[in-house]
């Protein structure tokens, strides 16, 4: 009786473990990107349609991880995915050691190619999407007539009572926001003043109860009224709001626009695939529906010739709005001493935000 | 020389039953073999899920292209890191002592129904998903939660008192967790001390509070020991606690590995660090090996039979001191007790045990009305309730996927920590072992209890990758047996202690062999250990993240990885649902332990009158 219950438990287990081994075969493409809503809206936007296209096999994992899949090609294996879905500083350190494929634009649709911002064409990655991360606060607490606007308004505690929310990554936290408030011009933001960004920072430090790791907890303390205002991603309070949070309003003018970053790994044994696969996610078509689901910014403009007027209010990339873009270079950048501007910002946000 | 003394010294020089090898090589040679062939299995199941992939781990440390251990003693960040870990789990230590005295007190005082209800609220939130007990204080404590609520009600519209994202919320957090680690053992000490050893000391003319410390405290000390130890180690490695319910200037150590993995993507960084964290838990143990060496809890405590030994009476501190002195700290010990002793005892315990089961409970009971909500957004309180998301999330097939998964390997994992634990629990109990070697293998055995699990994730992975056992549900089992093994064999060999040999030796004069006897006996009758052994070995694979998380894919991943992404990723009522539901197993499975708890009780009872 055990014995035949531990043979079936055996046999389960077996048969769930093949389909992700046997998935090397050709006419596949393994995809790995963070799972949950945003995967939905991959599957949904760019995958299916992709598949019905080329009779190509994709599959989206929701594990991905970096560090796993650098330990996994240290070890001599196979990287557990073609493509990773991951920001640029963090491809950036991987194109250093030499890990990724120089990404084949000859088969790109060239009109495409046009319409995309430079910064989106990186010789070892694609920024294929964008969100935003912008003012989102409780309009219970500032109603119309006292809406902040600018990110001087939300570093204002006097009249803009009440604590802020933002996240505990080193280049999301964005010292350019700080840089604003103390009137930098968005021209002249890059090389970021980390100093001039720290002082000011210190100054909202005492209002911001905690940095959450994660987007869907600062997007929670709107919800549980933990703070007032919070530099968040406008797609995530868009979904509370959709959802029927309506007490909050979000601020697209202004908002840093982040790009998110395809990479196809050097050993990738589905090397092809994933180039055309690239290829047909800048297109205008899955552009915008990917961004439609989830309410993010389509890179690709032409986007908005196809997505409807009520919809483009959603999406930080609008023409509507007037955003500005991340500067991934500055971040990718040498700081000196073997390390990247991204990499001395994380060790000095890493003591500042474990600080008093 | 008690019975129980009497029977235990038979029972440790009678030849063992499981006799897996004819004593043909002579005695002592056959009995060393069976000790051998109980080992090895043991040994292989540690070297494989423990031992390796924590070396493979560590190794990322040496060789690598960076600098990671001069990186690490130039971060001041990462040193105060160390420093503050090591503050907080003894703040935590402390803390979990005082609430465990009163509770014990409170237990002890209890009628026999109370006593069972008053554990139930310790064991079900301590076998609950940490994950979802710690998103359920954000709840409670949060500015618009329950507490703030009422304080509001009380003391006026402008109160609010900042509990989470501070060194409270990490305290409150953590001691929530850790309290039934050191709760625990000192009730299974101090529940067997004889109640007339305290009337004695009464009647010698000590007043309660006296007779307390003489008898209660210092007969219960291996307990208490033992809880310290186990808390202490286990803060230090703690992750979730933190990273949800701290601040600024509350990151711990394990929150740098994650993040040293995570943002960074530097192993280098990570397995120095790790190294440190292991480092300083080992430490830890050495050190308090020096006071309580914590393997003897579990022979010695044995070893008595349930008979509990008085140590030397003098008050060692007092008694160093020159006589003046010691005459005048005694009358300042009697005049301090016999003050203490008119206070209301038994009111306070009772008063303090009931306050801190409503601690217990307090997450749990947020998350059900939650998880009956008729929004689409997780909020407190709702705005209203249909129970909709139970169909949502059980019709879900990734949630539903997920239960599976943690369902077949839990059940791989009770089977693999078993069959280990059985003949590793015989080898311990009834072989010839020095208590020196015995005492080495129940601290080899306790390791990966010890360890913290975030340090032997990235190696798990590794390993399993090198394996092709990658995304594998048996895998994980294997992984997860490793972690059940030490709980499985402590229970075992605490049964088996109480085991009386004499049936094992009538069934086999009445001519029935080895496998026979113990098919027929000795199984049977340990029929209450194995299944609580089980329930832990299952309840410790359902609720573990960190190694899952790093193992298993979409198809594999188990009911802890995919509420953790759930936290992250979109905080949704089905997070309460899914907590509500795992804490429904609990509560089953606890019912079958108290079950079981009675029937035993109650054959002990019959066999005393």
């Amino acid at each position: 009786m055990r014995l035949r219950y531990l043979m079936t438990a055996t046999t389960v287990g077996i048969f769930l473990h093949l389909p992700a081994g046997w998935a090397q075969d050709q006419g596949t493409l393994v995809i790995n990107s963070f799972g949950g809503n945003w995967n939905k809206a991959i599957q949904l936007g760019l995958i299916d349609a992709f598949e019905k296209e080329t009779g190509i096999d994709v599959q989206l994992l929701s594990t991905q991880d970096v560090a796993k899949s650098k330990a996994a090609l240290a070890s001599g294996n196979p990287p557990p995915e073609d493509i990773i879905d991951t920001n640029f500083a963090t491809g950036f350190s991987l194109s250093r050691d030499g890990l990724l494929a120089d990404i084949d634009y000859s088969v790109f649709n060239q009109e495409t190619l046009d319409v995309l911002p430079d910064y989106a064409k990186q010789p070892y990655a694609l920024g294929w999407g964008q969100f935003a991360i912008g003012i989102c606060y409780d309009t219970e607490k500032f109603p119309e007539d006292k809406a902040p606007k600018t990110w001087a308004d939300f570093w204002n505690v006097e009249e803009f009572p009440g604590e802020r929310g933002m996240l505990a990554w080193p280049d999301e936290p964005t010292p350019e926001m700080g840089l604003l408030a103390a009137g930098t011009p968005i021209a002249e933001l890059y090389p970021l003043d980390l100093e001039a960004a720290f002082a000011k920072l210190d100054e909202l430090k005492p209002n911001i109860p905690t940095f959450p790791s994660s987007p869907a907890v600062l997007g929670q303390m709107l919800v549980d009224r933990q703070v007032a205002m919070e530099a968040c991603f406008t797609h995530r309070v868009q979904g509370l709001v959709d959802a029927g949070l309506s007490r909050i309003a979000i601020v697209f003018d202004n908002a840093r626009l982040q790009t998110e970053y395809f990479f196809v790994w050097k050993d990738a044994p589905n090397k092809e695939n994933a180039m055309k696969f690239l290829a047909f996610a800048v297109e205008a078509g899955p552009q915008a529906a990917w961004a439609q689901i989830g309410s993010t910014g389509p890179i690709n403009p032409k986007a908005f010739e196809i997505i409807p007027e009520d919809i483009a209010g959603k999406l930080p990339t609008s023409p509507a709005y007037e955003t500005w873009a991340k500067g991934d270079d500055w971040y990718a950048a040498d700081a000196g001493g073997g390390k990247t501007n991204r990499e001395v910002l994380e060790e000095r946000w890493a003591a500042w935000s474990a600080g008093k | 020389m008690s019975l129980a003394d009497a029977r235990d010294k038979e029972g440790r020089t009678s030849r063992p039953v499981l006799g897996l090898v004819k004593p043909v090589f002579g005695l002592a040679a056959a009995a060393r073999l069976r000790a051998l062939a109980g080992l090895a299995p043991f040994g292989a199941l540690q070297i494989f899920g423990f031992w390796i992939p924590l070396l493979l781990f560590f190794s990322f440390a040496f060789g690598g292209s960076g600098t990671p251990w001069a990186d690490l003693f130039a971060s001041s960040a990462k040193i105060d890191s160390i420093r503050r870990t090591i503050w907080i789990a003894a703040e935590v230590t402390l803390i979990c002592a005082l609430l465990s005295y009163v509770y014990v007190g409170a237990l002890l005082s209890a009628s026999r129904l109370w006593r069972t209800v008053l554990l139930l609220c310790v064991v079900v939130p301590f076998l609950t998903s940490i994950v979802v007990r710690t998103y359920a204080w954000t709840i409670v404590l949060g500015p618009s939660g329950p507490v703030n609520a009422a304080l509001r009600a009380l003391f006026g519209p402008d109160v609010a008192i900042d509990f989470i994202y501070n060194r409270s919320g990490v305290l409150i957090g953590m001691v929530h967790v850790l309290l039934p680690m050191f709760l625990l053992p000192l009730y299974a000490v101090s529940s067997q001390i004889p109640p007339n050893l305290h009337r004695a000391a009464r009647t010698m003319g000590a007043n309660r509070v006296a007779a307390w410390f003489a008898v209660d405290v210092r007969l219960g000390i291996s307990g208490a020991a033992a809880g310290a130890a186990l808390v202490f180690v286990q803060a230090l490695g703690f992750f979730v606690t933190p990273a949800m319910l701290g601040g600024l200037g509350d990151t711990m150590i394990a929150q740098f590995i994650e993040r040293d993995m995570g943002t960074q993507v530097d192993l280098g960084a990570a397995a120095s660090l790790s190294i440190v964290l292991v480092g300083a838990v080992a430490l830890c143990v050495a050190l308090f090996r020096v006071f309580y060496p914590l393997e003897t809890l579990f022979i010695r405590a044995g070893a008595a039979g349930g008979t509990i030994r008085a140590g030397p009476t003098k008050r060692s501190g007092i008694g160093m001191l020159p006589a003046g002195l010691a005459e005048a700290a005694d009358r300042l010990w009697l005049r301090t007790t016999a003050f203490l002793a008119a206070l209301p005892w038994t009111v306070l315990a009772r008063f303090g045990g009931a306050a801190i089961a409503f601690f217990f409970l307090m997450p749990l009971v947020v998350v059900l009305p939650v998880s009956l909500t008729g929004d689409e957004f997780l909020q407190f309180p709702p705005q209203s309730y249909d129970g909709r998301w139970y169909p949502a999330v059980l019709l879900d097939p990734d949630w539903r996927l997920a239960i599976t998964n943690s369902f077949i390997v839990g059940a791989m994992a009770v089977v693999i920590s078993l069959t280990v634990a059985l003949p590793l629990s015989f080898v311990i109990v009834r072989s010839s072992l020095s208590d020196g070697l015995r005492g080495l293998l129940i601290g080899v055995l306790l390791l990966p209890a010890i360890v913290p699990i975030i340090v032997l994730a990235v190696g798990v992975y590794v390993w399993f990758l090198n394996l092709q056992l990658i995304a594998s549900l048996v895998s994980l089992a294997f992984a997860h047996a490793v972690l059940g093994l030490p709980f499985a064999v402590l229970v075992l060999v605490s049964a088996l202690r109480d085991f009386d040999p004499r049936l094992e030796h009538a069934a086999r004069s009445l001519g029935a062999g080895p496998w026979r006897t113990l098919g027929l006996v000795t199984l049977p009758l340990l029929f209450a250990p194995l299944v609580t052994g089980a329930l832990l070995a299952f309840l410790i694979s359902f609720d573990e993240l960190l190694i899952a998380r790093a193992v298993t894919n979409f198809e594999t991943v188990t009911l802890p990885v995919k509420l953790w992404n759930g936290a992250n990723e979109e905080i949704s009522p089905a997070l309460a649902v899914i907590s509500v539901l795992s804490m429904t197993v609990t509560l089953a499975g606890a019912a079958v332990l108290t079950a079981f708890a009675w029937q035993v009780g109650q054959r002990k009872s019959n066999e005393d009158e």
